[in-house]
């Protein structure tokens, strides 16, 4: 099943210039802790979506607002001359196709 | 039990509700704050000192924000002012806020705190060893620091602090960091730092901590001893506990620590309750005080002057073999450049191609070429002269390249949607600080020079 069926949203965001966060918010507490829990979003996984080593990845799983939140360093501070996307909001393209073993 | 009651709306200039305001203001709240800026609009305002919103609709909202407050005889305060927080900003709000008293007949003690760091200060620290990067971006030398055209300082509290001491009414401050403009009076009051950052946090954003942002609700925190509460002050808003707890995660990199410049935000073992339909109450956030204090520094460097190219390319061609005609492009536009006896290293070429992989560059994982690209030719010259130049050979060195072996006839490869085909995009600038600087304790109030008025 694909994170993106599952989720019911997934986006990404600067958090200040130098990185990037994407926040994959779930429908009920249940279907977060699903995912959560299942051992699919792991730092080495991202690092094989992203160019990035896997110690730099943060993982988070926000209980209060039923949010996994993963964040990786940007090696240019964003806004500068070769910036593409100066709020980070269109980065989450490699996490919408994750698979995972997530049916009931 | 002691509460201090804070009303706050979202950022200064994007409006909010006239009634959700008033209602707030019938909660008696004992501060009114808001937060008027961000680093997230890139550094173009810092450098260039220009406003991020427009003057109409900052007045209306300050009109608004003092008048209420001054009814009350509560302090207002915002900070970030212009969006960016630097000296021209605090200036052009520090107007817009003499108008505002003038043509209403107000009269009040203003502060007016600045943000500026000066170059000097941040050189010597960097000798000194105590300025580090945030994240993964290169140290910071001196000649980079010097290369500045603007630097600022997120200031915490303790210049509001200051300020309130000093009898400030309103205070107008440069760039900040978003919770510090409403802690002052909970602070001051003595109760738990825990508590008073952490609603500071939830509600530095006002009605994103709601769930129909769009109404445009104000928000109050009630802030306690080891807990506060959050509601909404318009009529038919709501704030629920995702909504809420939102706002830690939101932007940031770790939605459990937000780092200030004394400490950090601890909302880790926060509890978080729906106590009726409208409010949240949260308890147990607790805020670490850093052994060394701290202020986030950002520098805003100017790189040169813009031009842009924008074409389409629908040839199929030459559309899957972008990267083989970018090459030789790049190789042309070196050697008209060097023609014009135009150095190398005073201009910096790149390329977008939307339809491949303009959006996320190196992250890209799909390598399928779509039927049409859109090309944005982008030119920095150390001079507005040399950026027009390279410029102007942009568009016939592209289009008349011929990489099919004479398929191209003479033809051209570049569809413009408009003419003029060449855009000037004016000065163009960069982050050339993102650093965090130590500082000393007399710093925090020190390095933020307070100036009084009496209006």
């Amino acid at each position: 099943m694909k994170l993106q069926d599952i989720a019911s949203f997934i986006k990404s965001a600067n958090a200040g210039a130098s990185y990037l966060t994407f926040d994959i918010g779930f429908p009920s507490a249940e279907t977060f802790h699903r995912v959560s829990g299942s051992g699919v979003i792991t730092q080495e996984l991202i690092a094989t979506l992203y160019p990035i080593k896997p110690s730099d990845v943060q993982i988070y799983a926000y209980e209060p607002s039923l949010v996994i939140k993963i964040t990786i360093p940007r090696p240019v501070a964003s806004g500068g001359l070769a910036e593409r996307d100066f709020d980070g909001v269109q980065q989450f393209a490699p996490l919408l196709d994750i698979e995972g073993a997530w049916e009931r | 039990m002691e509460e201090i009651r804070v009303l706050a709306t979202c950022a200064l200039g994007l409006g909010f509700s006239y009634k959700g305001f008033e209602a707030g203001l019938r909660m008696e709240p004992h501060l009114i704050a808001c937060d008027a800026g961000s680093a997230d609009f890139g550094p173009y305002y810092l450098g260039s000192g220009q406003p991020q919103k427009s003057a109409v609709s900052l007045k209306r909202d300050l009109a608004l924000l003092i008048g209420g407050a001054r009814r009350l005889g509560v302090p207002f305060m915002t900070g970030s002012v212009g969006g960016a927080g630097g000296a021209p900003h605090l200036e052009a709000t520090v107007e817009l806020v003499r108008e505002i008293a003038r043509e209403n007949d107000l009269h009040f003690k203003l502060a007016a705190i600045s943000a500026v760091i000066p170059t000097e200060t941040v050189q010597a620290r960097i000798r000194e060893g105590k300025v580090s990067a945030v994240g993964l971006i290169e140290p910071l030398t001196e000649e980079a620091a010097g290369r500045s055209a603007a630097t600022v300082g997120m200031m915490g509290a303790e210049p509001y602090i200051r300020a309130l001491e000093m009898g400030a009414d309103v205070i107008i401050a440069g760039r900040s960091t978003d919770p510090a403009i409403f802690v002052a009076p909970a602070l001051m009051a003595g109760l738990d730092p825990g508590a008073v950052w952490h609603a500071a946090k939830c509600i530095d954003k006002g009605y994103l901590a709601t769930t129909r942002p769009q109404d445009g609700s104000p928000v109050l925190a009630r802030i306690r001893n080891g807990e506060f509460i959050v509601t909404p002050t318009r009529e038919n808003s709501y704030c629920t506990v995702a909504t809420v707890a939102n706002i830690t995660l939101h932007e940031n990199p770790n939605p459990f620590l937000v780092a200030q410049p004394t400490g950090v935000i601890d909302s880790s073992q926060a509890v978080y309750e729906q106590i009726d339909e409208f409010s949240v109450r949260v308890s147990g956030s607790l805020y670490r005080p850093a052994e060394t204090p701290t202020i986030k520094l950002e520098g805003a460097e100017l790189v040169g002057y813009r031009n842009l190219l924008i074409a389409g390319i629908r040839d199929p061609r030459v559309v899957p073999r972008m990267d083989e005609f970018l090459q030789i492009y790049r190789a042309a536009i070196a050697s008209a450049a060097h023609s014009l006896k135009i150095s190398e290293d005073d201009y910096q070429l790149q390329f977008r191609v939307y339809g491949k992989d303009a959006v996320m560059g190196a992250f890209e994982p799909v390598k399928t070429p779509a039927h049409e690209v859109g090309l944005i030719v982008d030119v920095v010259g150390r001079t507005p002269q040399i950026a027009s130049a390279i410029a102007t050979r942009l568009g016939p060195t592209g289009s008349r390249l011929d990489i099919t072996g004479g398929g191209l006839g003479g033809g051209g490869n570049f569809a413009y949607p408009f003419s003029p085909s060449k855009v000037d995009m004016g000065a163009a600038y960069s982050w050339g600080i993102w650093h965090l600087m130590q500082v000393s304790q007399a710093e925090l109030t020190d390095l933020f020079p307070i100036t009084m008025y009496e209006l």
